[in-house]
């Protein structure tokens, strides 16, 4: 027993390990300063990265509000009219063909989806602000989330529906005694991984941002190309935060985020 | 001196070229812009710009000129012209792509107001024409701007013709830790010779800053920047490049990973350079050296030093999009970033280093002074140095087909 | 608000034309302008330095085969990083299902979850890369003795990095979904029976628990692979300068250096768009259970 015991610990650690470090990692960087081939530890631990970036000039401070604003925005919106029309889809006697036609937009790279759709942003003036990136964003979180509701709208809640309407109850008091309390969880599910498709998004934002719209992606790419890597990691730490306190919350909150 | 003989004498036709044009304001340019914007006084533009915000989609991938223009820059403009200046970072081949894309979409109001060009992008630009212009005459610092030098009057073998003010001059150099690298490889031979004596320390990036020294070369393989002198020659192109490309995939094994990618871009190669995987570097700007080296980056062995055919010279330059949305605005930016005031600072190592684009001999005393004591580079190489044995740019042709073929030629293997 | 008014609001019949139109602005209409735009552009219809239609583009793009390079490079990266997940993800399933579903382990399966691809990307650049944190150990304890011995593992001829920051995305993902199914499928009560009849553990494990697992998660590995063909972020800042994914293709060709390049740029991105629709729907076809995100 104890060999192949031992062996599998140390499978497990390393696992653990493998997904720890570079959350540490990143932290380390973003106090670091002067870290030079072949120093393991940089020269110079400092919060200077940190009390630029969000008190000098840095605007990091107001890229972490753009990125929540419009993170919150997508999650609403998509979360609220996806459980709207995903009903409508599970009942619909096209089901099948209509929710194929969902699949499409979110399959997409969103990169290259935004590309062929960026004309008909600067046509509509969303071009390079807040809103243009909210809609833009949504055009993959609301399929996403009509799918995810699809599932839930299954033959049992319209039964419970019926039942209600039979017993000579009204469509709201189904709604809000039968359908809610069942929904419910799965809102907050569906709310928080909207959220994260939009905080994670980059390709996308890139294009339609214009570059104007700082969002923490947009900023880690920027420090990115300019070799600034404590200053990247520092966003990296802040675009890592709030999935991390939606974990502490919930787990469930952070499952399964493909894109 | 052969090479500043040869220089002078271009710039000898050069300026006979452009004198033809007897109708030409101060600015070398023929024509003045008919927009009723621009009919207004300086002072109606500056009082109208007052309160607004200026979008500037430039290039930021040097970390002290960023930092210089956040924490200096931008403060200034709303102090004293009460504008906000606005930072929107994008590559040269971005800002053509999406001005082409407004374009297109018969956009009115742009996204940008003013934009960080020169050679290929501005001709690029020009094709599609995404400026706004003439602006040079409008600016009253453009009497500090000798617009006859050829350097600034033609970008890339380009007549500007007032559609662009110049912000900075560049001279294309080279740089080697000078501890490591006894003997700086010049021509094209002593590179092959020293790749195959030290396999793996040297590469070049896939943006401008690698493609200028892909012409480096082809100007070494065509004897010379006057063979290439004026229009883009396709037969010149196809006969030099493919010496070029010859070149490149013989010896490409010796480079860094063995050749098989290249770095994206120069500051990578800085970072590679600073951590000693690569034993060259290549900049705009005599003054990089001090710079990196102030900066902690580069060891302090390093030395530039210019390739055998000489430094492509060359000057970038500040433009206002056809939609500019706030065209008053911008251009009030630009003539306070033309003026001797702002140049001087900018050459200043500690910002962004580099040639001033103002004519020395028209700055007053004072100016003059305080130009001649900003601290002079200890480590890289003087200014003098550098214009001895500046080289034109060729056309912005070569520059596109170097890089497409760069890619299929040598990446590829095509 | 009342009762009436809410009453108002969920009126079906209103609903449902709302529900119609969200997913119409929201789904279809982005999709069909999309890509009657990329057509157009790609046969020269459109865009300011187009004249007219020509079939140049499309003959230009296919003079070499760097986008069928490009379709196989994605696909290969997709399977190569899925198929290291999956496998992975199946061991912990079968051997530490318990270890996984409470307890640190639970939480800890979490954290890749928290990185977006740029993020991974950027960790897996610092920590590889040559002047990386992994080179610097090895220096440190004498396994190199100089920069340059360190091994190529970003930017590298196998996409090594790439390979492995794609697998720190989506191994949790995997590891979640099928101690999940391991629950769910009751996985447990067939070995067990499966063991009581006499078969060894081997071949419970290789007859019961893999293909159960396999069959039902098949549809989830499809997804997943269609979406990592598209990927972008991480090739772009760990992959070489060729060959590229598709998606770092098409930008490269819609937003870099040559203007005259942009409508191939197009025809890339109709490329793309078929395949990834028609390898859509064969799955969903095939899948008679829809695919539950």
């Amino acid at each position: 027993m104890s060999t192949t015991f031992k062996k599998r610990n140390i499978f497990l650690w390393l696992l653990a390990v493998a997904f720890l470090t570079p959350i540490i990692i990143l932290f380390f960087l973003s106090f670091s300063k002067n870290w030079r081939f072949p120093a393991i530890l940089p020269e110079q631990f400092t919060t200077e990265n940190w009390s630029y970036l969000f008190f000098s000039s840095g605007n990091i401070g107001q890229s972490f509000i753009v990125s929540l604003t419009i993170a919150l925005s997508v999650a609403c919106f998509a979360t609220l009219l996806g459980f709207i029309t995903s009903k409508y889809i599970a009942y619909h006697k096209y089901r099948k063909k209509l929710l194929l036609l969902t699949y499409f937009p979110f399959a997409l790279s969103p990169v290259i989806f935004a590309l062929c759709l960026k004309f008909y942003f600067i046509k509509m003036s969303l071009i390079g602000n807040v809103q243009g990136i909210i809609l833009a964003q949504l055009m993959i979180a609301f399929p996403y989330s009509v799918i995810f509701f699809t599932g839930f709208w299954s033959q049992r809640i319209k039964q419970f529906e019926d039942l209600v309407a039979t017993l000579g109850g009204t469509t709201a008091y189904a709604f809000r005694k039968i359908v809610m309390p069942i929904a419910k969880s799965l809102i907050m599910i569906c709310f928080f991984q909207c959220f994260l498709i939009s905080w994670f998004e980059f390709g996308l934002t890139s294009v339609i941002g214009y570059g104007k719209v700082e969002t923490l992606t947009i900023k880690v790419f920027q420090f990115v190309t300019e070799a600034n890597i404590f200053y990247a990691a520092l966003s990296c730490c802040l675009l890592i935060l709030p999935p991390v306190i939606l974990l502490w919350f919930n787990k469930k909150f952070i499952v399964q985020t493909s894109k | 001196m052969l090479k500043l003989k040869s220089l002078v004498s271009v710039l000898a036709i050069l300026s006979l070229f452009a004198c033809n044009n007897d109708k030409k304001t101060v600015t070398g340019s023929s024509e003045e812009n008919n927009d009723p914007m621009m009919q207004q006084s300086w002072e109606q533009i500056t009082e109208k710009a007052k309160g607004t915000t200026v979008s500037w989609l430039k290039y930021t991938g040097d970390k002290k000129s960023n930092k210089y223009i956040d924490d200096v820059l931008v403060p200034r403009m709303k102090e004293k012209f009460g504008i906000t200046l606005k930072i929107i970072p994008g590559q040269g081949p971005t800002i053509v792509s999406s001005l082409m894309s407004e374009k297109e979409a018969n956009l009115e109001t742009g996204q940008s107001d003013m934009v960080w060009i020169n050679g290929e992008t501005f001709f690029q630009i020009q094709q599609f024409q995404g400026l706004f212009g003439p602006i040079d005459y409008k600016l009253p610092n453009s009497v500090f701007i000798n617009y006859e030098d050829p350097i600034i009057k033609y970008d890339f073998q380009q007549d500007i013709k007032g559609y662009e003010a110049p912000w900075g001059k560049a001279s294309f150099i080279a740089l080697t830790d000078g501890a490591k690298v006894k003997n700086p490889p010049v021509s094209m031979q002593d590179f092959e010779a020293y790749w195959k004596s030290n396999p793996g320390k040297f590469t070049l990036s896939l943006d401008f800053t690698g493609y200028t020294l892909l012409k480096t070369w082809l100007i070494e393989l065509a004897g010379g920047s006057a063979n290439l002198q004026g229009d883009f020659d396709q037969k010149k192109y196809d006969l030099y490049g493919n010496q070029l490309w010859d070149f490149i995939n013989k010896n490409k094994k010796y480079f860094w990973k063995k050749g098989e990618t290249f770095p994206e871009s120069a500051v990578t190669i800085s970072q590679l350079y600073a951590t000693g995987e690569i034993n060259f570097g290549f900049s705009f700007g005599f003054t990089a050296v001090d710079k990196g080296i102030k900066e902690g980056l580069f060891p302090k062995t390093t030395i530039a030093y210019v390739l055998k055919p000489g430094s492509i010279h060359n000057s970038s330059y500040l433009a206002i999009p056809y939609n500019a949305p706030n065209k008053e605005g911008a251009l009030v930016v630009i003539n306070y970033l033309i003026s001797p005031e702002a140049q001087i600072e900018k050459s200043d190592i500690k910002n962004s280093g580099g040639t001033p684009i103002f004519d020395v001999a028209k700055l007053t005393p004072e100016l003059k002074a305080k130009y001649e004591a900003l601290e002079k580079p200890k480590y890289g190489m003087t200014e003098e140095e550098a214009l001895s044995k500046a080289i034109v740019e060729p056309h912005s042709l070569y520059m596109i087909k170097v890089a497409q073929d760069f890619r299929k030629k040598v990446i590829e293997g095509k | 608000m009342g009762l009436n008014t809410k009453y108002a609001i969920f009126n079906t019949s209103k609903i449902n034309i709302i529900s119609f139109l969200l997913l119409l602005v929201f789904a279809i209409l982005p999709l069909i302008l999309g890509f009657g735009f990329a057509v157009s552009y790609s046969f020269g219809l459109i865009g300011v330095l187009n004249k007219g239609f020509t079939l140049e583009n499309w003959s230009a793009l296919f003079e070499n085969n760097d986008v069928i390079v490009s379709f196989l490079y994605s696909g290969w990266l997709a399977i190569a990083s899925l198929t290291l997940s999956v496998v992975m993800a199946m061991a912990i399933a079968i051997f530490f299902h318990k270890k996984f579903s409470k307890g640190i382990y639970s939480y800890l399966v979490y954290m890749p979850l928290a990185f977006p691809s740029i993020v991974a990307a950027f960790f897996f650049a610092q920590f590889l890369g040559n002047a990386g944190i992994l080179s610097r150990i090895c220096y440190q304890l004498g396994i190199i003795d100089h920069i340059q011995s360190f091994p190529n593992l970003i930017n590298d001829r196998f996409s090594f990095g790439i390979i492995i920051a794609q697998l720190f995305l989506s191994l949790p993902f995997f590891i979640l979904l099928y101690t999940g199914l391991y629950q769910t499928e009751r996985i447990d009560d067939y070995t067990q029976l499966a063991n009581s009849l006499g078969a060894k553990n081997k071949q419970s494990i290789f007859r019961i628990s893999i293909p159960i697992l396999l069959k039902k998660s098949f549809p989830n590995i499809v997804m997943y692979f269609i979406f990592k063909i598209g990927t972008y972020e991480v090739p772009l800042l760990l992959g070489r300068s060729s060959p590229e994914t598709i998606s770092v293709l098409a930008v490269r060709k819609l937003q870099k250096f040559n203007l005259y390049d942009i409508p191939q740029g197009y025809a890339i991105a109709v490329i793309y768009t078929i395949f990834i629709i028609s390898l859509l729907m064969i799955v969903l076809k095939i899948n008679k259970n829809e695919y539950d995100i």
